[in-house]
């Protein structure tokens, strides 16, 4: 962030002789300097930019720093191991500053670029749009989110309840979040009555 | 096109490249998803727009190089000319 900062500033340096004094383009290499003031040091420090804006696309306090998203964010703190998302993220199962996007992005080729335009399509909805009452996945909840994590690992493949199903899970033939398994996800209906964890950090 | 609306051509371009990037600057320090779309709808399009100036600023620049060459030759061809008819 400071090395970005500083580019901007840089830049921005760079444009003040050629706004002040722009006859300095007519001059040999003025030219030069001019296309690398205007166009050069701008694209880099702009792509740097960006990098830096879709990094924090990827946080919890970007995601809930929407109105609609705070129920989701407050369940990350319910004091229950049940509730698979406080679950993972109480036991860091997922990077703490990054979960919503840890188990919300499709572990495809394109499943990141997905997700930022679902994000695009969001803040769309929050402005000129009607923001749902109930907020629903765009398609059932794929195991292959899950498995990009669990598969492999010996607690889920030696797990007495995984074991049998575990064809059927791996085809997304079988839910992870099918009822009587890890069903409870976010309880964003009764959030503001269950205990937090912890309860300093939770609203 | 002449130096001096070149110039003042290259300083609008430049000036909305700054504000771009002062736009862009501002949107760093927001933590929001309108801070988003602020960095990459004004901020982009500001810096777009002065370097699309710029791009064509020069490239009206070397139409008019290119002109002025051309006249030298055809000025230069009659001069050759009037000489061997005069020889």
């Amino acid at each position: 962030m400071t090395l970005l900062i500083l580019l901007l500033v840089v830049a921005l340096l760079l444009l003040a002789p050629l706004v002040l004094r722009p006859s300095l383009t007519l001059r040999h290499g003025g030219r030069l300097f001019a296309f690398v003031a205007i166009v050069v040091v701008p694209v880099a420090a702009g792509f740097a930019g960006l990098h830096e804006h879709v990094e924090r696309t990827k946080t919890v306090a970007f995601c809930t720093s929407c109105h609609a998203m705070e129920p989701y964010g407050r369940s990350l703190h319910v004091d229950d191991v049940e509730h698979l998302a406080a679950q993972h993220w109480q036991y860091n199962r997922v990077p703490q500053e990054t979960a919503c996007f840890a188990c919300h992005t499709s572990y495809t080729l394109y499943g990141d670029y997905q997700a930022k335009l679902r994000g695009l399509r969001h803040v769309w909805v929050q402005y000129a749009g009607t923001v749902p009452s109930q907020i629903r996945l765009y398609s059932p909840y794929h195991n292959r989110e899950c498995l990009h994590c669990h598969d492999g690992a010996r607690s889920f493949l030696e797990s007495v309840t995984h074991r049998p199903e575990l064809a059927a899970i791996r085809k997304n033939r079988k839910s992870c979040l099918t009822k009587g398994c890890h069903d409870q996800v976010h309880d964003v209906a009764h959030v503001g009555s269950l205990a937090s964890w912890p309860k300093e950090e939770a609203k | 096109m002449t130096p001096g609306r070149l110039e003042e051509r290259l300083r609008v371009a430049a000036a909305l490249v700054m504000l771009g990037l002062v736009v862009e600057l501002g949107s760093l320090t927001w933590r929001h998803p309108t801070a988003f779309i602020v960095f990459v709808l004004a901020g982009g399009a500001l810096m777009a727009a002065g370097m699309l100036l710029f791009v064509q600023s020069l490239m009206r620049r070397e139409d008019d190089h290119a002109l002025v060459d051309d006249a030298d030759r055809v000025v230069a061809g009659r001069r050759a000319r009037g000489g061997q008819s005069a020889g």
